[in-house]
Parts: structure tokens; C-alpha cells; sequence
């Protein structure tokens, strides 16, 4: 029963925690305090206001170059989402793409496509990520064109399921009998049907990728220093653990509300546009 | 069933080809080892004799060719770094990945199907909440933070764990349970709804009806039939854990594959990388075969023809 409850309403919290992030992301180079890549080492390791010896100037602290950490972490929020952003759209206008012609074409080509997806799911997913992103080098454009190649197959072969079922239906059949185009059908009557399976896809995608994207920057693969991002702030912080906790805690934190708040809406919104799957845990 | 496998077999090779050729491409299109390893000063002779060594100087095709053709006759490659064989390199490093992968493996079962059938037995109460909350949290919670966490939490604050290196079951506690962390979320998720599932059907009201206790209702007679998709998962995570241990192994100084594996990108060492990639994905591709060839071993319902 809780669970039919929780389905009906939209999930306040996380959603909250996604708008303010994007609303940071995008306001951020104008609130800053200071700036997120420059420091002045007189200020270093100076711990969070809560803490004893803590500043009013400092809110979160500073790191060991003396950066204040809530800017970087306010400059973080933008990479993080721009790079979440981008990764989602990469990988599903290329999935959709892939599931439609697969789908809808049939014979030689879904049997072609669908292969090569299958090749793509039964990888090591962090194994080739990390292989991939030290071939391409570090750097923003390189990581998302790492997060769309590892993503894009997990669209094509849920949309083509949806795509197979939608191509049967009686107005599709007719809407072909009477010539319409190819493009018309696809476009008008096709992808307005997987539209819901698709966001559903890209909400759950969004929160992955920003976990994969840190990752690979926590192991130096993924953009360099001095760039404040998420993961790479975890993983400069880790060499002070001992003194500075804060460092490395602290941008975790933001990736998991991030991350969470984006699985939340997914299970919602999953649960909300398939009746059948409200049952279900 | 025969045919199934073979078509199966056959897939596989594809995909190995496939993703063979692609690293062998890539890996040479966006970089050159002797910019790395030779010195800036090396003359043009001495760069010459290192591209004639390594084979670099033939065309790409033909050094896929001798690639492929090498791997049949057990000759995966000569890492640029060390000199040695890069198979002899891989094997060095694997049992310290077993190990870790066994200790995460097991520690995930037991924990996350102890929690996720209690929750289904229990359904709406304390372990319920928790179990859900502790799924989400699984999913959103990136390893390499739970790492750090974990670390902070039972070496820096408490000093009873070692912060890395290798030893005993010390040493495997934290770089167990990080690994572990992901999936223990998952088995949780998939144990409960599983349970949930069987504890419905009509033979376990018939247990019940004949008044067996509750235990040998749960453990005995339902978790039979809830244990087959667990299974699936259980091998899925296992390769999983063998070939994603990256992050890791990093963090606590695992002299494993996944330590090994950031190692070689990050220094260039092509064919090291190659025979990871290479078995790595090859251990999957059979892991994930023989989970499907089981799994219609033991439901007769399945059948894949």
C-alpha cells in the first residue's frame, strides 16, 4: 500500500535537491566566493565554520593549495551536470536512433545492431571505461564521449523492445497503408510512444554517469587538475584524510544527493508510467 | 540446448573480435609508446631499432594480424615496460583479484540476502525500511567515496583497520565490504522481491496450511525456488568484482588486475592493457554463458531454442 501512495506523488525531495543543483550549476561563476582554482597557500587546510578554528570567510573550509572548498564545490555542480547533461543526450539520441531503425527496419539490420549491442552490454563496464578514457586523454569533451560510447546500448535494446510492440498497432499499420513517410511514421507516431520509457531511461542514465564520470576523474582519467570537479576533490582530499576530512567528504556528499535524487525520480517516474511495475519494489 | 551454446560461442568470438580491434586501433591511433619511453634525445637509428623491436614500423593491419595470430599460440604480448610476457604479468597479479573478489562476493551474499529475505518476511517493518533505504543508498553512493569513507571511519577515527596493503583478513575487511557495498544493495533489492514472490504461491500456503514452522517454510521450502534469480546474480557480480575492482584496489593498494589495469593506461603500456581487456571480457563472456547453461539446468521450464 505504501507504495501505491508514494507512486502518486511526485517526490519532493529529490526533485528539490536536482532543481537546486541545477540552479547552482547554472548562477555558479557569479556566486562563488572566491575563485575555485586559485588559493592562496596562508589559507590552507583551514576546517569547515562548524569546527573549531573554522573562518566566517570559509564557509566548507579550504584544501591544500588554500582554495576555498565551497566554490569549488559550486564550480563542481556545473561540470557535474553539464557532463550528466550532455552524456544522457549523447547516449540516447544515438540509443533511440539505433533502437528505431533496429526496431522498425527489422531483418539484416536489427539482427546487425542488435549484436553489436549485445557486444556492448556484456563488457566490463568500468574495465573498458577506464581503458577508453586513458586512450582518449583527459578532459571534459573526451569523458562524455567515454560516458555516451559506454551508455548509449542499454537505450537501444529496452526502446527497440518498445518499438517492436508499438510498430504492430493498428494506427501505425495504417498510418503506413496510406503512405504516409517513413520519417512521418517514425517521428509522429512512433517516437511520441517510447518518449515515456525514454526518460525513464535518461533519469536513471543521469545519476550513472555522473558516478562514472567521478570515478574515472577519482583515478585521473577523466578531466585534470586544478579543474574542480567532484571526483577529482575526493581524490586530492584523500592524501589528507587524516588531518582534513573534510576534503574528501564533502563533494561525496554532493555526488551522492546528486545521484540520489536522480534514482529517486527515476523509480517514481518508472513506477508512475507503468502501472504494472507499481507493485514491485 | 548444444545448438544454443554454440550460437552463444559464436557471439562471443564476435564480440571478442570486435572489442580486440578496437583497443588495438585506438590505443595506437592517440598515442606513441616512443615519445614515452625513449628518451627526447634518442637518436633516429636508436628510434628506428625501437620501432623494428616492437613491430611498430608495419602496417597497422599486419600488426593486428600478428596480434591475433600470436594469441593463439599463447603469446598475448611482451609488456614495453618490463620485457616479460604480458600473460605471465596477468596471472602474477590475479590471485590477489580472486581473493579480494571472493571475500567481497561472500560478504555481499550473506549480508544483502540475510537483509532482503528478512525484509520480505517482514514486510512494512524496522528491516524493511532499512533494507530500502540501504538499496537506494547502495545505488547512489560512488565506490571510490565509500572507500575514503570507510577508511576515515575504522583506520583514521578508530585505528582498528589497516588503511591498505595486503596481510591477513585484516587487510580485507574495508577493501572487501567497498567493493562488496554496490552489490550487497543489489542482492538486497533482488532477495526481497524474489522472496516476495514465492512466499505468494500456492505451495508455500500448503506449508503453511500443514502447520510447518515458519523457518522451514522460509529457508527451506521457498528459498529454494527464490534462490534462482539470486543465483544469476551471483555470478553476474562475481565477474563483475574480478573485472571492476579498479577503483578499489587504488585506493587501498591492492596488488591485483584492477590496480594493474590503471597502472598500464595511465603509463601507456599497450599490450599490458590489451590482455586485460582481452581475458577480462573473455571471463565475463563465459561467466555470463555458463550462468544461462545452469540456469536451464536447474529450471526445466527454461528452455532457449
Amino acid at each position: 500500500m505504501t507504495e501505491m501512495r508514494s507512486a502518486d506523488h511526485v517526490p519532493r525531495f529529490p526533485l528539490g535537491i536536482l532543481l537546486f543543483v541545477m540552479a547552482i550549476a547554472l548562477v555558479g561563476p557569479w556566486i562563488v566566493p572566491f575563485d575555485p582554482q586559485d588559493g592562496n597557500l596562508v589559507d590552507q587546510f583551514i576546517p569547515p565554520i562548524w569546527m573549531k578554528g573554522g573562518s566566517m570567510l570559509h564557509i566548507c573550509g579550504t584544501d591544500h593549495m588554500g582554495r576555498d572548498v565551497l566554490s569549488r564545490l559550486i564550480a563542481g555542480a556545473r561540470i557535474s551536470m553539464i557532463v550528466g547533461f550532455t552524456a544522457v543526450i549523447f547516449s540516447g539520441c544515438v540509443g533511440t536512433l539505433v533502437a528505431i531503425t533496429a526496431g522498425y527496419l527489422g531483418g539484416a539490420v536489427d539482427a546487425i545492431l542488435m549484436r553489436l549491442t549485445d557486444a556492448m552490454m556484456s563488457m566490463p563496464y568500468l574495465l573498458i571505461g577506464v581503458a577508453l578514457a586513458g586512450i582518449l586523454g583527459p578532459g571534459i569533451f573526451n569523458l562524455v564521449v567515454v560516458l555516451a560510447v559506454m551508455g548509449w546500448a542499454s537505450y537501444a535494446r529496452i526502446i527497440r523492445a518498445e518499438v517492436l510492440k508499438v510498430k504492430t498497432l493498428d494506427y501505425v499499420v495504417i498510418a503506413r497503408i496510406t503512405d504516409c513517410s517513413l520519417a512521418r511514421i517514425l517521428w509522429r507516431h512512433i517516437f511520441p510512444n517510447i518518449l515515456n520509457t525514454l526518460i525513464v531511461l535518461a533519469t536513471l542514465h543521469f545519476g550513472t554517469s555522473i558516478i562514472l564520470a567521478s570515478s574515472l576523474s577519482f583515478l585521473g582519467m577523466g578531466v585534470s587538475p586544478p579543474t574542480p570537479e567532484w571526483g577529482l576533490m575526493v581524490a586530492e582530499g584523500r592524501e589528507h584524510i587524516s588531518s582534513a576530512w573534510w576534503l574528501s567528504t564533502l563533494p561525496g556528499i554532493c555526488i551522492l544527493l546528486t545521484c540520489l535524487s536522480a534514482n529517486l525520480l527515476g523509480d517514481w517516474l518508472r513506477r508512475r508510467m507503468d502501472p504494472k511495475q507499481r507493485q514491485r519494489a | 540446448m548444444i545448438r544454443y551454446i554454440f550460437r552463444r560461442l559464436g557471439q562471443m568470438l564476435i564480440t571478442l573480435i570486435l572489442i580486440s580491434a578496437a583497443v588495438f586501433m585506438l590505443v595506437r591511433l592517440t598515442g606513441n609508446p616512443e615519445d614515452l619511453l625513449l628518451s627526447p634525445l634518442a637518436s633516429e637509428a636508436e628510434r628506428l631499432v625501437f620501432r623494428t623491436v616492437w613491430g611498430l614500423d608495419q602496417p597497422i593491419h599486419m600488426q593486428y594480424w600478428k596480434y591475433i595470430t600470436g594469441i593463439f599460440h599463447g603469446d598475448f604480448g611482451t609488456s614495453i615496460y618490463w620485457g616479460e610476457p604480458t600473460i605471465s604479468i596477468f596471472f602474477e597479479r590475479f590471485p590477489a583479484t580472486l581473493e579480494l573478489a571472493t571475500f567481497a562476493i561472500t560478504l555481499s551474499t550473506t549480508i544483502g540476502i540475510a537483509i532482503g529475505v528478512l525484509s520480505a518476511t517482514h514486510p512494512g517493518g524496522k528491516i524493511d525500511h532499512f533494507g530500502r533505504i540501504f538499496a537506494l543508498a547502495g545505488q547512489s553512493l560512488p565506490t571510490f567515496w565509500v572507500g575514503i569513507m570507510l577508511v576515515l571511519l575504522f583506520s583514521v577515527t578508530l585505528g582498528v583497520l589497516p588503511t591498505s596493503g595486503t596481510g591477513g583478513v585484516a587487510h580485507l575487511i574495508l577493501p572487501g565490504l567497498t567493493l562488496g557495498w554496490y552489490s550487497m544493495a543489489a542482492f538486497t533489492r533482488l532477495a526481497r522481491s524474489s522472496m516476495l514472490d514465492v512466499l505468494d504461491s500456492e505451495y508455500i500456503k500448503m506449508c503453511r496450511v500443514k502447520g510447518l514452522p515458519e523457518h522451514l517454510v522460509v529457508w527451506k521450502h521457498a528459498a529454494k525456488n527464490a534462490s534462482l534469480p539470486v543465483l544469476t546474480l551471483f555470478g553476474l557480480q562475481f565477474v563483475h568484482f574480478l573485472s571492476g575492482s579498479l577503483v578499489t584496489e587504488t585506493i587501498f593498494a591492492w596488488p591485483g588486475i584492477g590496480r594493474l589495469a590503471v597502472w598500464a593506461v595511465y603509463n601507456r603500456d599497450y599490450p599490458v592493457v590489451q590482455t586485460i581487456v582481452l581475458l577480462m571480457t573473455t571471463a565475463y563472456l563465459v561467466v555470463n554463458l555458463l550462468i544461462d547453461v545452469i540456469y536451464a539446468l536447474i529450471d526445466p521450464r527454461i528452455r532457449y531454442d
